[in-house]
């Protein structure tokens, strides 16, 4: 095991291969984060859809017991 | 007795239960294996002889397209059960597949491409390899556009189901017949050769290929639970485990 | 056993009669229909020279793919009607709710699609390999290789007709679905007729688009059925 590259500039430039390699391996980071991430902005947008409608759901009960009391 | 494990697998409720402990590990284990692997790609990999560095993105592109390829199956499958046994997290499963596989597709079009380009001097080449992926890619859109007309949640899931099927039987012609043009077309000095590969390089893509499987698996279980959460939110348990997290 | 094979017969033969009259009486009542994706398959090889070039070398080059494509291109225009009127005047349902198989009322539909859109596209495509400068040897592997190919878009395509037929403007979305799928049929048509214009030998590809016809008509009913059941249901 041992690290192919002299220096770091050379590692970024692969020997004239590099933007091939990196912009593969970024679409990759942003690929693999999307479909991470997806599921979890969807669970939050889901959470707060509920809560709302508990909201409502709570005030309009509330209005209802104001009425009967009054 | 026998079958009782496929009725509770049945319960988008006792899915997501069980499921639940999993998630974190399974996310972990994979990206661990996904980006130490890509660590030894990137730097500590022999450089290829006849491609240079530029085969680097193999470790990228080969896991993507094998994986692209399996979810079409686990989407068709998952339609087959939802259609035969009426099996609602079957049809959340397959629903739920066809956007993460056309992301891998597309992932695994684009690092071919861009692989293609110091290999072969250009960014795409008719190769048959690709051109099945990019055929691929559109039978997913297909099914993701027809999931999306319905406004009619169970019309949806046959419908996806049904074109998932047909898709199915036709992608092993697609291949033959893709494969066979190719053969008639191919220039000679484009000729890929993945026959002969050295076992230093072997077993980090095999590592790879099974850390896109455990990632996949992960994204899987993760869309099917927001979906499950979507479909039953009515239901008390659901807006138990929401609620109780905000 | 044998009396139960003749007594179901008859009226298995039919239905499908039945069906496939009914279906090309309406198919004749509309003749301006008919004709329309006849003359898009002109327009379009006429817009051939015009953007490419009118070189009668090019064009022969261009011809067995361009006719092909086109054809494809014409079949799928056609398609979004085939189930349409029958889903909105309830023909549909009656037709899968009577006894006789919905296989066989399938086929009959697809059969009639055939008739009206695959056989005419065939017939007029030797004029337009004409308009394309198709080499001699192209136009008796072009009838054979479209006679053979159309039918297995029609069965092929009615698979997406019948998916969509519910959806109000399924027109689009019935295309993006059913031309992936039409791509094998595409190769080997093709790949025929340019074969025979080189001078090989075609009868491979013919055979293959053979038994592609073969398999869909085995298979493709069934997910017809499948699909006209869940758009009707709901």
């Amino acid at each position: 095991m041992q690290f192919r590259f002299d220096s770091f500039a050379e590692f970024l430039s692969m020997a004239g291969h590099g933007p091939y390699v990196w912009a593969c391996y970024f679409a990759a980071v942003l690929a693999l984060g999307y479909i991470i991430l997806a599921p979890i902005s969807r669970r939050k947008s889901i959470q707060t859809q509920l809560l709302r409608q508990e909201k409502i759901a709570e005030q309009q009960l509330a209005m209802q017991n104001n009425n009967s009391n009054a | 007795m026998a079958w009782q494990w496929f009725h509770r697998l049945g319960s988008p409720k006792w899915f997501y239960e069980k499921t639940t402990a999993w998630m974190p590990w399974l996310l972990s284990i994979s990206l661990l294996i996904i980006i130490s692997v890509s660590i030894w790609a990137l730097g500590f990999a022999p450089m290829d002889a006849k491609q240079g560095n530029s085969y680097r993105i193999m470790y990228l592109h080969v896991p993507t397209s094998i994986v692209a390829m399996a979810a079409y199956y686990v989407m068709a499958i998952a339609g087959g059960i939802g259609i035969i046994w009426k099996m609602k997290l079957s049809n959340m499963v397959m629903k739920v597949a066809a956007p993460i596989g056309a992301v891998l597709t597309a992932l695994a079009l684009f690092t071919g491409a861009v692989w293609g380009k110091p290999t072969w001097g250009t960014y795409w080449v008719w190769d048959a390899r690709i051109t099945s992926v990019l055929i691929l890619l559109f039978l997913y859109l297909g099914v993701i556009a027809l999931q999306e007309a319905f406004s009619d949640q169970e019309m949806a899931d046959k419908a996806s189901a049904i074109l998932s099927l047909v898709g199915t039987v036709n992608i092993p012609i697609i291949y033959k017949s893709v494969d066979w043009w190719f053969t008639l077309h191919q220039p000679a000095s484009i000729k890929m050769t993945s026959s002969s590969i050295a076992s230093e390089m072997l077993y980090p893509l095999l590592a790879m290929i099974i850390g896109f499987y455990l990632f996949f698996t992960w994204a899987l279980l993760s869309a099917t639970r927001s979906e499950i959460l979507q479909r039953e939110i009515k239901t008390k348990w659901v807006k138990q485990a929401l609620l109780q997290k905000a | 056993m044998s009396s139960s094979l003749h007594s179901s017969n008859p009226t298995v033969g039919k239905a499908f009669w039945a069906t496939l009259k009914r279906d090309l009486k309406i198919a004749i009542r509309h003749r301006g229909e008919l004709a329309n994706p006849l003359i898009f398959f002109l327009l379009v090889i006429t817009m051939v020279p015009l953007g490419v070039s009118p070189s009668p070398k090019t064009l022969a080059m261009l011809a067995p793919g361009m006719l092909w494509v086109v054809a494809l291109l014409a079949t799928l225009l056609s398609l979004d009607a085939l189930f349409r009127s029958d889903f909105d005047d309830g023909t549909l349902e009656q037709l899968l709710l009577s006894p006789q198989s919905s296989y066989i009322n399938v086929m009959a539909k697809v059969f009639v699609h055939w008739l009206t859109t695959g056989v005419p596209l065939t017939l007029v495509a030797p004029l337009l390999g004409v308009m394309m400068s198709l080499p001699e040897a192209g136009y008796i592997p072009l009838l054979l290789s479209l006679l053979l190919g159309t039918g297995s878009l029609s069965l092929i395509g009615a698979i997406g007709a019948a998916l969509t037929v519910s959806l109000r403007k399924g027109g689009l979305l019935l295309s993006l679905i059913v031309m992936p799928l039409y791509v094998p049929v595409l190769i080997f048509g093709a790949s025929g007729v340019r074969a025979a214009i080189e001078g090989f030998a075609y009868n491979t590809q013919l055979a293959v688009l053979g038994s592609f016809l073969a398999l869909a008509i085995i298979a493709a009913p069934l997910a017809i059925a499948g699909a006209l059941k869940m758009s009707v249901n709901n």
